[in-house]
């Protein structure tokens, strides 16, 4: 019996209190599937020290950063049966301290099970929702088999994992979420949390994306856009300040405000979106939706006069 | 020869329709502001994207009629600098519009480094070059310009070197793009140029919500306007296009439901944009049938810019939100209609000659037969075929002067407005000034431009502002002007008259039928007033013939408008030939007193009648064509060539009085052809000319029978006096030559004629000169001869010899005339202004006519005075 307290593993000695890793690398497979069993359903990692319970993972994750590869091996291989092992009956904090191990360590052999437990175990369980996130937050670093891009499909469409699905898609199978980008506009619109879409929408295209990978990514979403859909979306991307602009044969993406943290900058970008192939009246309703913008939207006529004359960022350059 | 120049009429054609549109808007624009409406003037994207980047030369800017690629961006860039540097008004842009300049400003972005990118690229440069020439930069900085001639040498080397080059492009670059950016944000920051609509619609209190921006059917609608090549070459521009069309009309429609008196006006160098405008405006579904008044072409703001020159102008200013005084709005008016005359009219009456003599020398050529218009030409002026180059020769002459008179006048009148216009002329010179600075950075200024040029041209400018650059420019201004009338009309006529008939019109009337000379002339003139009225089927010609009074100065602006009339037909007739046309014209020519010409003009009239049978338009054409031929047998001093003209005068006439046996006029003029006819045949000593069958003669009949003529055409004149008095004066006449002269008759129908005179006297407004009828006072001195004669008696025949002689206009009051000025002062009236003014002025020139029956009968009475000296009839 282990003395509560002081150590789950009666060989740890006091320097391996100091220093658990390498107590942690001399474990056998079996033995530290054992500790880490312990210390995710009990929360006790003794000779790891752990502020409480409920951080113990992330505790855990900043220790295995700087353990050897051979144990990150063995760690990525007894991940994937603690989770299988999980059962409905177990803690949630359990499960959620071993997704978020899971996706510290990028354990991709893990990906089948999360996925399984996505869909088939976390039915009815307390705290089923936030559990669902954090499995489908976790196949977003770690995913990419088919059957989890199925996932992300099937749970898109459900509010509450919209984001995080839609985020996901959009790495994994851009032309799809392109597709559904009108539907995820509809989904937030009808659940009233329109705030979220335009946080969603800022983290997708500012920190997700880099700004020359945006003309791209709204050119599929233009493009897949049905036409009666067409306005909603634009006035959507106004509100996270991106604006189309026609001129000749181009369209140009244009930014109605400066975030230079983020990388982009009012004024300067001169991005083109290739529409060599649309329809002329896809082209025409953005051109139609920018043009309304223009007239009465007091901030993007601002945007317009700053950018043109002697503004933050304009002063500096002529034309 | 000819096909060339008609094909370059034919390019030029498209130049004029253009000016002349800008001429209409120009127009538009003056009637506005008299009207008191507010107009807003909007801009198209590329006057922007062309005023900032200094882009003059692309595209057309049609003013000139010779494409003169100089001439054409001068006059480009002056009207961009007044367009935008004027102090009004403001310019707006449609949101299509301001995108337009968003997205070429940020295309521009790409075309130019940033400051710090120019700064990197310029080091880099720099950088590259031999150590040398870094040594002589050096030198520059370190002994402040103070320069070995050696360090000079090297530095002339650097800029003669391929190294230069790239330095200069980059600060090239640097300088131009850094001056379009400045440009644009100076329209922006001043408020010259404005995106905010709200800012027109606030002031008359609409809502900038309740514009209404077009719906995608109707973009499409509006696109497929433009024709496909230009659809083709830039579908998403025209799209945009439609768009600003569409939302300049909503606008406007906007400003009218709230029964504002305000429009919004676009103004574009986009003909394609013109032309969709008026194709539209003509659609129902448009909805817009004003839409053109809602478009100009930049070239009508060089218009503008040119009017603003005008003396008239000049003198009563401009106000301060731009618009013109009343006088100067119709001084303006005035030069626009007289551009209008002198371009279009005449360059298509141009072509239209040149046209007809191209079909008829094909034909010619084809059918190996000479066409008719040829064999004219060819019979009454030219005797080879070369005529036709030298015709073409002349075409192309008076084409090239025209362009180069008209584009002489606009520079004049050019260098008029640039004083009253000081922004366009800092503009100027700013640019020039940036330009020298430039050049003077770069190096440039050693291959040739120079401070001096500057200079000079800032001295150039400075001249054009003085009284007496003012002075000289007004008098050559008009002197221009009028020399571009003195181009066209010689040949414009060549399409109907013959040389000797060219040469008469040139002398008589000069190279235009100006309204005041017409009027001046026609007022005075007896030939205008016996002429009988001929009747016109079309309303716009009965308008101005009908009840024609051409000695009543209430009538003045009536001549006016059938000298404009005459201008207008003379032109058009050479494109639609329509026999009415030109019997109007005739008829025009016949009040001129040019009989010949009428004539001619008038046997054209007959020969391009479609149906030429007895209709009523087809006798009057008779009718005319017979009194000009009796007007020209009048006047013709060769007795047996007179008689000649009678009896033609007769041919034409007797079918006339044939199918109308109770029209006055006819009847009248038959029984004066036939009257004269004998009078003449008398005077030749009774014999019938060799020329003249008996039976032809006999269908004539004799004096009697034109004094039945005479009678019965009398009878029918009920409702005209001056056919009654010249009838009544013919009947007296005719006793004259009767076989059994009855003097007592001719002195009764002459009592007859002061009874209408007084009658006439009766009304506030006579429809008849009330005096100096000179062929009445030769009928009365003649009647008064004939008595002389038969009584023997010298004396009197003396005193009638002499009253003959002094038969003119300044020698008028004679007793009958007397009579009717008693009458007047018995009815207690004042006399009459005409009767007042003794002499009668008003009434002048005898006719060439009336001076050879004048001279016929002085001779005649000699003749008498003769025989009675030697007591032949005592």
């Amino acid at each position: 019996m282990s003395t509560p307290g002081f150590s789950n593993d009666p060989d740890a000695t006091a320097a391996d209190y100091q220093n658990p890793l390498p107590w942690l690398e001399r474990l056998s497979p079996a033995a530290l599937l054992d500790w880490l069993r312990n210390a995710v359903w009990t929360g006790d990692a003794r000779p790891v020290l752990t502020p409480n319970s409920a951080a113990t993972a992330t505790h855990l994750a900043n220790l295995f950063k700087d353990a050897s590869t051979e144990l990150n091996i063995r760690l990525r291989s007894v991940l994937p049966t603690l989770v299988r092992e999980w059962g409905h009956r177990d803690p949630s904090e359990a499960l959620d301290a071993l997704l978020v191990l899971t996706g510290i360590l990028r354990c991709a052999a893990a990906e089948k099970d999360i996925g399984r437990l996505t869909v088939e175990r976390l039915n009815g369980v307390r705290q089923e929702i936030p559990l669902r996130q954090r499995c489908l937050s976790v196949l977003a670093g770690i995913g990419g088999e088919p059957q989890t891009i199925e996932i992300f499909k099937s749970y898109l469409l459900k509010i509450d994992y919209t984001a995080l699905c839609y985020r996901a898609l959009f790495s994994l199978d851009r032309q799809y979420a392109a597709g559904q980008f009108h539907a995820i506009v509809d989904v937030y619109g009808e659940s009233g949390k329109s705030d979220n879409l335009n946080l969603m929408l800022r983290a997708l295209l500012y920190r997700q994306l880099t700004p020359e990978e945006h003309p791209g990514a709204l050119g599929q979403v233009l493009e897949q856009t049905p036409l009666s859909q067409l306005e909603k979306v634009l006035r959507i991307l106004k509100t996270v300040g991106i604006m189309l602009l026609r001129y000749e044969k181009e369209l140009m993406v244009e930014y109605l405000y400066s975030d230079p943290v983020a990388g982009w900058t009012m004024g300067t970008t001169a991005t083109t979106l290739n529409t060599a192939h649309w329809e002329r009246e896809r082209s025409e309703r953005i051109i139609q939706e920018s043009e309304r913008l223009f007239l009465f939207s007091a901030d993007v006529r601002e945007s317009w006069q700053r950018s043109l004359t002697a503004g933050s960022t304009g002063a500096e350059r002529p034309l | 020869m000819i096909e060339a120049v008609r094909q370059k009429l034919l390019e030029r054609r498209e130049v004029l329709a253009r000016l002349q549109q800008r001429f209409a808007e120009a127009r538009i624009e003056l009637v506005s502001q008299l009207t008191g409406v507010k107009t807003h003037f909007a801009v198209d994207a590329v006057e922007i994207s062309d005023y900032v980047l200094r882009r003059y030369n692309e595209g057309t800017f049609s003013f000139s009629l010779d494409d003169d690629p100089d001439e054409t961006q001068l006059r480009h860039s002056l009207s961009l600098a007044h367009l935008f540097n004027s102090p009004s008004p403001r310019l707006y842009l449609l949101p299509q519009y301001a995108i337009e300049v968003w997205g070429f400003v940020r295309w521009q972005q790409g075309k130019f480094p940033t400051p710090s990118e120019f700064c990197r690229q310029a080091l880099e440069r720099l950088q590259e070059l031999d150590a040398e020439y870094k040594q002589s930069l050096a030198a520059i900085v370190d002994k402040d310009g103070a320069l070995s001639l050696d360090k000079v040498r090297d530095l002339v080397g650097l800029v003669k070197s391929e190294e230069f080059g790239p330095l200069c492009v980059a600060v090239g670059e640097f300088v131009q793009s850094k001056k379009y950016g400045e440009t644009l944000q100076r329209l922006l920051e001043t408020g010259k140029v404005s995106h905010r609509l709200e800012l027109i619609l606030d002031q008359y209190g609409i809502p900038l919500t309740d514009l209404r921006l077009p719906t995608p059917r109707e973009v499409e609608a509006v696109f497929k306007q433009f024709p496909p090549k230009v659809r083709e070459h830039n579908p998403e521009q025209k799209q945009a296009d439609s768009r600003a069309i569409l939302t300049l009309r909503n606008l406007n429609h906007l400003l009218k439901e709230k029964e504002e008196n305000a429009r919004v006006v676009l103004i574009t160098r986009d003909q394609a944009i013109l032309d969709a405008m008026n194709d539209l405006a003509g659609q129902v579904w448009f909805g817009w049938p004003d839409a053109p008044e809602h478009c100009h072409g930049i070239e009508t703001i060089f218009v503008y810019l040119l009017m603003r020159g005008l003396p008239t102008v000049v003198e009563a200013g401009v106000n301060a939100d731009g618009s013109s005084s009343r006088q100067a709005v119709q001084a303006m008016s005035a030069w626009l209609d007289e551009a209008a005359d002198r371009l279009e009219n005449r360059q298509q009456a141009i072509l239209a000659v040149l046209e007809r003599l191209a079909e008829s020398q094909t034909h010619s050529e084809r059918s190996g037969k000479t066409g008719r218009l040829s064999q004219r030409l060819l019979a009454s002026r030219h005797t080879s075929p070369e005529a036709f180059a030298d015709l073409a020769q002349a075409g192309e002459y008076v084409l090239a002067e025209t362009s180069r008179l008209w584009d002489e006048h606009g520079k004049l009148q050019l260098s008029q407005a640039l004083p009253q216009t000081p922004w366009v002329r800092e503009e100027f010179l700013a640019t020039a000034e940036s330009e020298h600075e430039w050049l003077r950075q770069t190096g440039l200024a050693e291959f040739g431009a120079s401070r001096r040029d500057y200079d000079l041209l800032r001295k150039l400018w400075e001249f054009l502002s003085t009284d007496s650059y003012r002075r000289l420019a007004d008098r050559e201004a008009a002197s221009v002007w009028e020399e571009m009338n003195n181009q066209w009309f010689g040949l414009i006529l060549h399409g109907v008259l013959s040389e000797e008939n060219i040469a008469l019109v040139i002398r008589e009337v000069g190279q235009k039928l100006a309204p005041q000379t017409f009027a001046r002339q026609i007022t005075k003139s007896w030939n205008a007033v016996l002429m009988s009225p001929v009747r016109f089927s079309e309303q716009h010609f009965r308008k101005l013939i009908d009840d024609l009074q051409t000695w009543n100065p209430q009538q003045t602006q009536r001549l006016h408008d059938i000298s404009r009339e005459f201008n207008r037909v003379l032109a058009e007739g050479m494109i639609e030939r329509k026999a009415e046309n030109f019997l109007f014209l005739a008829y025009v020519f016949g009040l001129l007193n040019l009989w010949s010409v009428a004539l001619e003009v008038a046997e054209e009239s007959r020969k391009l009648l479609s149906h030429p049978g007895q209709s009523h338009f087809s006798l009057e054409i008779r009718y005319f064509i017979a009194l000009a031929r009796r007007r020209l047998a009048e006047a013709d001093p060769d007795l047996a060539q007179a008689i000649q003209g009678y009896l033609l005068a007769f041919r034409e006439i007797v079918p006339v009085v044939n199918a109308r046996p109770s029209e006055a006029r006819y009847l009248k003029e038959k029984g004066s052809i036939v009257l004269l006819y004998h009078e003449a045949k008398h005077r030749l000593g009774g014999v019938r000319p060799a020329e003249i069958e008996e039976e032809e003669e006999a269908q004539l009949g004799g004096v009697a029978h034109a004094k039945e003529l005479l009678q019965r055409a009398l009878q029918l004149a009920q409702d005209d006096r001056r056919l009654r008095l010249k009838t009544l004066n013919r009947l007296a006449y005719a006793e004259v030559w009767s076989d059994a002269p009855a003097l007592e008759v001719a002195e009764a129908y002459l009592r007859r004629v002061v009874e209408e005179f007084k009658a006439a006297a009766r009304n506030d407004a006579p429809d008849t000169p009330l005096g100096g009828w000179p062929n009445i006072r030769d009928t009365w001195v003649m009647v008064r001869a004939m008595r002389a004669r038969a009584e023997g008696n010298t004396q009197a025949l003396d005193a009638c010899i002499r009253t003959l002689k002094a038969i003119s206009p300044q020698h008028i009051v004679n007793v009958l005339e007397r009579e009717v000025a008693e009458e007047l002062k018995a009815q207690g009236r004042p006399l009459l202004r005409e009767l007042q003014e003794a002499d009668l002025a008003y009434i002048g020139e005898l006719s060439e006519a009336e001076r050879q029956v004048l001279a016929n009968h002085i001779e005649l009475l000699e003749h008498w005075r003769r025989e009675a000296a030697s007591g032949l009839f005592q």
